[in-house]
């Protein structure tokens, strides 16, 4: 049982860091696709969703991202609104993506100030938006969190109204042949 | 409008000016004409009497400005009129006249406009109306609000009255019926009343208990997730017989229809199973069984019989893969994120 109950009334933002899920999703099934359009979907249930915000970096040099680019405009389509920065960056031989976190964090708070949600969703175990969490809470939101388990920190949850747990969730969406990708 | 000259004269509206273009017209058919004037084709100001329009005279132009009412003699010249403006008609002029004048040329004003007048007439009165209409009801509406209220406070006085009553009467051991639904049925401890307890029926637990009771277990430490550790899951009458058959294909005898949207668990243990009808996965010429390649690698082959349920939090047919997983730690706990710095 929860505290918090499904409120139709309630008006839902979801953010998603696609980054975040989307290298961890791909490192384990290749051939699956990242549904976010079920992912989201499933997260608001019958609630009234206001808005979708993906947050993506993408790598600084023309054509390097072209697939990404593609991805980002069939996402626009199904109504995301994609924040992508030409941030991403190679440190220490790791890629790292820049300003993301913090576009995202500035986003939700904005957006909780302004008054245009009730329940703020993130998809990400990030611990960094624990402040921007916290901020939104004190804003009189209810901030719920959607991640992996290995991939979410013990502060982010513990902070969180509500915490669901992205394993379980069928959210990876599969074809007969392992190249079709027909999105709803 | 037509304006008596004469009469005007009398009235000595144009006293002066009036004989000068007497004299300098005085072999011309002329009249007087009040005129409004507006921006013409070419920018420079015009009137019309009638379907014709007039134009003020060469030397007279300058004077003139669009928008502006002037008494003006009118010529007829061709086919056009030609207008000698000689006195503007501006809030002025009225403190230069006696009743009557005024009453004359209000009228002639209201001629020449009578159209656009009596709507904007007509809008006003409208307007009043409607604000009238508004204000009322607003006042009405206040007015109830403000019963409502004080009936509102009444009646949570009465009620905090009455709960504070309760309190102290129910502690000094009285029962305070409030209402006829609060009755209590008088029942001491000391009485023993003899009671029939019917046998509570209940309902015979199906042979095959639900295969995935509790699929969305609290997974960690603060709240549990809303909803999704709920028995979601519901059999239907005859529950859902899937079976994996070799190929990789599941096979049920309720996929009828051509195409499905199959979405699986990041950890393989679910798969959820939806019709629509721009799915992925197609279903084989009605032979209930979906072809998906994807499985390969991730579960073993068949034959086997696995655990279904329709999930309505999902809208669809949730299958359980456990019993045929390939890998079960698959992995996954060692990895990390995305590094975002």
């Amino acid at each position: 049982m929860s505290l918090y109950k499904e409120n139709p009334n309630h008006r839902v933002m979801v953010f998603i860091d696609y980054r975040n899920l989307s290298e961890c999703m791909s490192a384990v099934s290749p051939n699956l696709g990242l549904d976010l359009y079920r992912l989201t979907d499933v997260l608001v249930s019958n609630r009234e969703l206001v808005g979708a915000y993906v947050f993506d970096a993408t790598w600084p040099y023309p054509g390097k991202d072209d697939d990404n680019v593609k991805l980002h405009n069939s996402l626009r389509k199904q109504g995301f609104r994609l924040v992508v920065t030409n941030s991403m960056n190679r440190l220490g031989g790791k890629v790292v993506q820049k300003e993301t976190d913090v576009s995202l964090a500035c986003e939700m708070v904005e957006h909780a100030l302004l008054d245009h949600y009730d329940v703020a969703i993130v998809v990400s175990g990030d611990r960094d938006f624990v402040p921007a969490m916290k901020k939104v809470q004190s804003a009189g939101k209810r901030v719920e969190m959607a991640a992996l388990k290995h991939t979410c920190s013990e502060e982010a949850i513990n902070i969180a109204d509500v915490y669901y747990l992205l394993d379980d969730m069928p959210f990876l969406l599969m074809s007969s042949s392992s190249n079709s990708g027909v999105k709803e | 409008m037509k304006i008596d000259l004469l009469e005007l004269q009398k009235k000595g509206i144009i006293a002066g000016d009036i004989d000068r273009m007497e004299l300098e017209y005085e072999d011309s058919i002329a009249s007087i004409r009040i005129l409004n004037f507006i921006v013409g084709n070419n920018g420079l100001p015009i009137a019309h009497i009638g379907k014709k329009v007039v134009l003020p005279e060469w030397d007279y132009a300058g004077m003139v400005e669009p928008g502006d009412i002037w008494f003006c003699v009118v010529k007829e010249k061709d086919t056009c009129y030609l207008a000698y403006p000689f006195k503007k008609v501006t809030a002025a002029i009225y403190s230069e006249l006696d009743t009557e004048s005024i009453r004359i040329l209000v009228e002639a004003l209201y001629n020449s406009n009578k159209q656009l007048m009596d709507q904007r007439m007509k809008e006003l009165a409208m307007e009043e109306a409607i604000t009238k209409v508004a204000e009322d009801m607003n006042k009405s509406i206040r007015n109830e609000m403000d019963a409502l209220k004080i009936e509102m406070d009444r009646l949570n006085n009465e009620n905090s009255m009455l709960r504070s009553l309760s309190d102290c009467n129910a502690s000094e051991g009285h029962i305070i019926l409030t209402s006829e639904e609060d009755t209590i049925p008088e029942v001491r401890e000391s009485e023993h009343v003899p009671v029939t307890v019917e046998a509570p029926h209940i309902e015979p637990v199906p042979a095959e208990a639900p295969i995935i009771p509790y699929i969305y277990n609290a997974p960690a430490p603060g709240l549990p997730s809303m909803g999704m550790n709920e028995p979601v899951g519901e059999s239907g009458p005859s529950g859902y017989e899937v079976k994996l058959l070799p190929g990789y294909r599941i096979y049920s005898p309720s996929f009828t229809e051509d195409r499905y949207f199959v979405h699986i668990s990041y950890n393989k243990k679910y798969m959820l199973v939806r019709p629509h009808n721009k799915g992925s996965v197609i279903c084989m010429n009605n032979q209930n069984y979906l072809i998906i390649s994807d499985l390969e690698n991730m579960i073993k082959d068949g034959p086997a019989v696995l655990g279904a349920e329709y999930n309505r939090k999902y809208c669809g047919l949730l299958i359980d893969l456990s019993s045929v997983l390939l890998d079960t730690t698959m992995a996954l706990d060692g990895m990390n994120g995305f590094n975002d710095e």
